[in-house]
């Protein structure tokens, strides 16, 4: 469908990602309500918004592990609505999760090599393993290769997943909370990252995140969820102007020291 | 380097493939081991392909099988039935290499007709169905017309012997090894840790597991070839449940971590009831002993970094 690597890179006139009135409800409760964005090639977008506002379902729905009851997905300008994840994962999608996923009783230079694209069926060979152990350095990780991934630390985890989620080559990268659990120096750290990620491997880069520091330092663009609806969409500066989300986020902060 | 010391390691494995093969084979013929320790060779030897195939489901793909002897079985019948009827027709150093491809491929192909269905259903159903699979294959051995029934098949060639035998067992030790460490192999393994993931990752879930499913059932099967082509008689109360049961119980006991262990565990529990023969009537209840506390040590190093993970998890 999406054969070329140079179609995931060259602007063809489509947005990297885009999804038109997405929509899905479990049980009466409508976690997402006819959400639509588009996300510019190598843009940094974030998507924001209080607890349970349905951000993670809209991850889940671009990768397809839930079924949209309505709406549109397209990846570089192709429908991809109801692909199966790891279909979408070879056209260029990449994730990772908000309750880290890994492989955890594989090794750190496993993880990143089961997601490699053109390794063969058979073994991974020794340029595959340069190129993953490259990626590893980029993530601080190179030293840590042969340890068990479950047993890093919880920061390490997190890099290790975008590491993981990079080793595959995507043109966009969706990160779930990338900078949860990590502590303020690891937090500004990974906020540099970010923006090297997107210069170094020329990936969109879709994110969830909490700490607004960090968002508004890194996006370039926001989407703001409420309750499963948009309430608000801008760049960094507009965002934290505008009323709507000033509420949304306050209201929250009220309850929460309450 | 790493690659250099691979082909070291790979040299050096052979080497000592190859040497330990020469003494036992001078040993046999020298006839300074007694019968009862050379009959011991082929319990051993098939055990280990056993645990060896059941290692790739169990330890590296994480699904549960409580058949395993089932396709044992199918293999055992498959490729006895094919030998009793072109003893005549085909010399024995080829009739014995098709009897192990007929009967690896009857399996594999049973298993993929059981894999179509079985891992569209989300959850843990391969254990059940694996179960029933076994069951199923047993009676319908005993009711076939063409499997001998209950009295069993004999007049099966002995065409097998200890040099087939042994380079079958360190094959399938090579090849696990190699499947480990392969692309498919950190697939399945990636599956086992987390299938959510992996299916994010790119990796076509079901259909991995379909191949993993072919591929142990296939090896199996080899292991009953050897069997029938050995002892010559079949009958179907060998390939029951229980013995679904031991080849797992060696697994699990191996750590579901690494080939050469799943290995030695099968070698060890193979023999550890001869071993333990001087305890007469009291045998088997210190080898359930024996086992039950190497599992319960092997467990409590195990739990740990699991438990340590998880409260990071809830943190
Ligand atoms: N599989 C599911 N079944 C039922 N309800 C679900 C499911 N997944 C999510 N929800 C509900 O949908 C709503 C949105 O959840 P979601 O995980 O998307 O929130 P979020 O914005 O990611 O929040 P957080 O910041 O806490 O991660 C919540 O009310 C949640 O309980
Ligand atoms: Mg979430």
């Amino acid at each position: 469908m999406i054969s070329s690597q140079a179609a995931r890179r060259e602007p063809s006139g489509h947005p990297a990602l885009e999804a038109q009135n997405l929509s899905v409800s479990f049980g009466g409760l409508n976690a997402l309500q006819g959400f639509s964005f588009q996300l510019g090639y190598q843009q940094i977008g974030g998507l924001i918004g209080p607890n349970g506002a349905g951000k993670t379902t809209c991850f889940n729905l671009l990768t397809n592990l839930y079924q949209p009851t309505e709406g549109n997905i397209k990846l570089f300008g192709h429908e991809i609505k109801g692909a199966p994840s790891y279909h979408l994962f070879r056209w260029g999608l990449g994730r990772t999760f908000q309750n880290i996923r890994l492989f955890h009783r594989m090794t750190v230079l496993e993880n990143v090599l089961v997601t490699q694209p053109n390794s063969s069926f058979f073994r991974t060979n020794h340029q595959h393993r340069k190129e993953a152990l490259d990626l590893l350095d980029f993530f601080h990780l190179a030293d840590q290769a042969e340890k068990k991934a479950g047993s890093l630390p919880y920061g390490a985890q997190r890099r290790l997943e975008i590491a993981r989620a990079l080793a595959g080559n995507p043109g966009v990268l969706l990160l779930d909370e990338p900078a949860a659990g990590m502590n303020p120096s690891e937090t500004s750290q990974l906020a540099e990252q970010i923006k090297e990620i997107r210069n170094r491997f020329q990936v969109s880069i879709l994110l969830i995140e909490h700490d607004m520091h960090l968002v508004m330092g890194v996006c370039d663009y926001l989407w703001v969820l409420n309750f499963g609806h948009q309430i608000a969409q801008g760049t960094p500066m507009e965002i934290q102007r505008n009323p709507a989300v000033i509420e949304a986020y306050l209201g929250r902060k009220e309850r929460s020291e309450c | 380097m790493n690659h250099l010391w691979r082909k070291k390691k790979f040299f050096l494995g052979g080497l000592f493939t190859l040497l330990l093969f020469v003494l036992m084979h001078s040993l046999i013929q020298s006839g300074l081991v007694s019968r009862h320790i050379q009959s011991l060779s082929v319990p051993v030897g098939l055990n280990m392909i056993l645990a060896l195939s059941l290692f790739l489901l169990v330890g590296m793909l994480g699904e549960l099988s409580l058949g395993h002897a089932g396709f044992m079985s199918i293999g055992a019948y498959a490729g006895g039935l094919f030998s009793k009827a072109m003893v005549q027709v085909i010399p024995v150093w080829i009739r014995f290499p098709l009897a192990l491809c007929v009967g690896a491929l009857v399996a594999a192909l049973l298993a993929l007709l059981l894999s179509v269905p079985v891992f569209r259903l989300k959850g843990d159903y391969l254990a059940i169905v694996t179960l029933a699979f076994g069951e199923i294959v047993r009676s319908l051995v005993i009711n076939l017309p063409f499997t001998g029934g209950a009295a069993g098949l004999k007049g099966i060639p002995k065409d097998t012997s200890f040099s087939f035998l042994y380079w079958i067992v360190v094959f399938t030790i090579w090849l696990t090894m190699w499947i480990y460490s392969s692309k498919i192999g950190l697939e399945w393994r990636a599956i086992r840790d987390n299938a959510i993931a992996a299916e994010a990752c790119g990796i076509p879930v079901v259909s991995r597991k379909r191949t993993a499913f072919v591929v142990t059932a296939s090896l199996a099967g080899v292991a009953g070839v050897l069997y029938s082509h050995h002892y010559s008689i079949l009958t179907a109360e060998v390939f029951g449940f229980n013995r679904s049961i031991e080849v797992l119980v060696m697994v699990v006991l191996g750590g579901l971590e690494s080939a050469i262990a799943t290995a030695v565990s099968a070698f060890f529990l193979t023999i550890a009831p001869e071993m333990l023969r001087f305890l007469n009537q009291y045998r088997m209840l210190i080898y359930s002993l024996v086992l039950i506390i190497v599992m319960i040590g092997r467990n409590t190093q195990w739990e740990k970094p699991k438990w340590f993970q998880q409260r990071r998890e809830n943190a």
